[in-house]
């Protein structure tokens, strides 16, 4: 071979090292059971590292034009905006330092985005390409904070007539709901012994399957369960969840994915995976878990069984059907991609 | 000049083989309600996915394919029982191997004193070092006690015996700030004076395996004894890399034995 040959080769196989096409770089690896089967692949994002780095991913939302947009506690760059193939579209964000939550709602039309900053002890409302709109700051008014440090929001969720529910996850577990403009109405959940209390209310979500009950779906991760309100505050029922630290439920169609940080079984090494309820929020595929089972109405405790995710803090459903995981603390990790399986 | 593309492609495909991801499993659960047992004890293991199998040894040695697949409960008899386990399955890589230590409970015990525990990890009333509870790692588990100074123990034969050996079962989890005991000193009692009938120093510092572990101290002391005391001395600095250096370590104890 002359040396211009083997230079053209040798540039040829670096840029495949590089460069991976989407079709080869899919694994074989389909998780899940019954109707919910993916196919993962942990190479979707195409962001170099050096221009848009991240921490920890925490949350991904996608918007009216399709794009994906991931909220992580890297102030380079809090969000990112990516298109479904994995390429950077955009970026934006450097006051975030301490973004975790990430909620995206259609206001007549517009996208705005809430943010929980749980180093700030705030919410912020901004629009689609980041300029601010509202600050949220502790609950003063429920006379139960004496400080911001007391408040830890973790999530939003926005009901249809626009009404704001934060989720003080790491702070003191209560939910507390706003009007449109951010004037406080109630609060309710904090920590106790009672059904509708809350230990590490992480996520929060509206969930209208049920279109004349809407209700709040709200995390008491630590209790292994989601706990339902109505949304005025009522407690209805708990979903339990042996064994599972679940994340903030993200419901599309019938199903509710969340992610499951970690398990009971193997606590704080990476023993995570992603759960699927149908609409009777029964557990009906677990993604790197274990096989769905119940006995007497009750669901076997669950575990994770293959080493995919390490601890996975939330899914992004797209207009596709596919899912996107967000992980934290799992060595600057960008999201990876899964892809149903029919 | 056209082999040449050939080279390349070939090249290319197998980076992007190097590329797929091959996942490992995860381990399997172990099941019981106590590692420690009077005559036996059934132990459980389950790993709900198709297509994998988990294979088991008793004898301390690690797991292989051709070792047993387990099936069903295994029931225990022995004084002490290792037993590892781990999952196989098609196209996967092997599991960690996750192992637990089983006992079968020494001299009868009527009595237990001790250091009063810290009120957030009480244990489960007094008798909880001496009630055949242990051996589940997750410190909020009721079965533990946890210290933060000396803890001097008291243990009441039911009849006077020789005692050749004791066993402490301790709970190692580094991040959370507990570890070994740095020292135990074991005594026979005596209404008028005590007798060093055995001591274990630890190397508390280099030894990172988390979970729960077992401290065997062999005593030397001819006479059957009615009483033993014991003090056991906390880890009191935590070690230099650690978040806490400095700090005492917690230590953390849910069963004793006698033999």
């Amino acid at each position: 071979m002359r040396r211009r040959d083997f230079l053209i080769h040798s540039s040829l196989g670096l840029a495949g090292a590089l460069y991976l096409p989407q079709i080869l770089a899919k694994s074989d690896t389909i998780l899940g059971h019954n109707q919910k089967r993916y196919r993962i692949n942990t190479r979707w994002s195409q962001a170099d590292v050096s221009r848009y780095p991240v921490n920890d991913c925490h949350e991904m939302v996608q918007d009216q034009r399709g794009r994906l947009l991931l909220l992580t506690n890297e102030t380079r760059n809090n969000v990112l905006i990516y298109d479904k193939n994995g390429r950077i579209l955009d970026a934006w964000g450097t006051d975030y330092p301490g973004a975790h939550g990430f909620t995206l709602f259609n206001e007549n039309g517009t996208d705005v985005l809430f943010i929980c900053d749980n180093k700030r002890h705030q919410v912020i409302k901004t629009t689609i390409d980041g300029k601010v709109l509202l600050v949220l700051d502790y609950p003063q008014e429920t006379g139960l904070y004496n400080s911001p440090e007391q408040y830890v929001p973790t999530e939003t969720a926005i009901a249809p007539n626009g009404d704001i529910y934060v989720a003080d996850g790491y702070g003191l577990d209560y939910i507390i709901q706003y009007d449109q403009q951010g004037r406080y109405i109630r609060h309710f959940g904090g920590r106790g012994d009672g059904p509708e209390h809350l230990l590490n209310a992480h996520g929060v979500c509206i969930d209208a399957r049920d279109p004349l009950h809407p209700c709040l779906v709200v995390c008491s991760r630590q209790q292994n369960a989601f706990k339902c309100f109505d949304l005025a505050g009522r407690y209805l029922n708990t979903i339990e969840l042996p064994g599972a630290w679940v994340c903030r439920p993200v419901i599309r169609g019938d199903y509710l994915y969340a992610a499951v940080l970690q398990t009971n079984s193997r606590p704080w090494t990476e023993s995570g995976f992603v759960t699927i309820l149908d609409r009777q929020n029964r557990v009906i595929s677990n993604l790197a878990g274990s096989t769905p089972s119940y006995t007497d109405g009750r669901p076997a405790e669950m575990y994770q069984t293959i080493r995919a995710f390490a601890y996975p803090h939330d899914v992004c459903v797209d207009d596709e059907e596919n899912l996107y995981v967000a992980q934290w603390n799992s060595g600057k990790t960008y999201p990876y991609k899964l892809e149903p399986v029919v | 000049m056209k082999h040449f593309w050939l080279l390349g492609a070939l090249c290319f495909g197998c980076l992007s083989a190097l590329a797929q991801d091959t996942f490992q499993l995860a381990p399997p659960m172990l099941i019981y309600r106590s590692v420690f047992f009077s005559k036996t004890l059934p132990v459980s293991m389950a790993f709900a996915m198709a297509g994998t199998h988990i294979h088991y040894t008793l004898n301390g040695a690690e797991p292989t394919e051709r070792d047993p697949v387990y099936r069903r409960p295994i029931l225990l008899k022995k004084k002490s029982t290792t037993l590892k386990a781990r999952v196989f399955g098609n196209g996967f890589r092997p599991s960690e191997v996750v192992s637990a230590q089983f006992f079968r409970q020494g001299l009868a015990i009527d009595e237990v004193m001790q250091t009063t525990p810290d009120q957030q990890y009480s244990g489960s009333g007094h008798r909880t070092l001496i009630d055949g509870q242990g051996g589940l790692p997750a410190a909020d588990s009721k079965t533990w006690m946890g210290f933060r100074d000396t803890v001097l123990l008291g243990l009441t034969l039911a009849k006077p015996a020789r005692v050749k050996q004791v066993l402490l079962q301790v709970l190692q989890n580094q991040g959370a700030w507990i570890y070994m005991p740095q020292q135990v000193a074991v005594y026979a009692g005596d209404a008028d004076r005590l007798v060093l009938i055995g001591t274990s120093v630890l190397n508390t510092v280099q030894d990172d395996q988390n979970g729960c572990r077992t401290i065997r101290i062999d005593l030397d002391h001819k006479k059957k004894v009615k009483q033993i005391i014991m003090k056991i001395y906390p880890l009191a600095e935590l070690p230099a890399g650690h978040p806490g250096v400095g700090k005492p370590a917690w230590l953390f104890l849910d069963e004793i034995n006698l033999y």
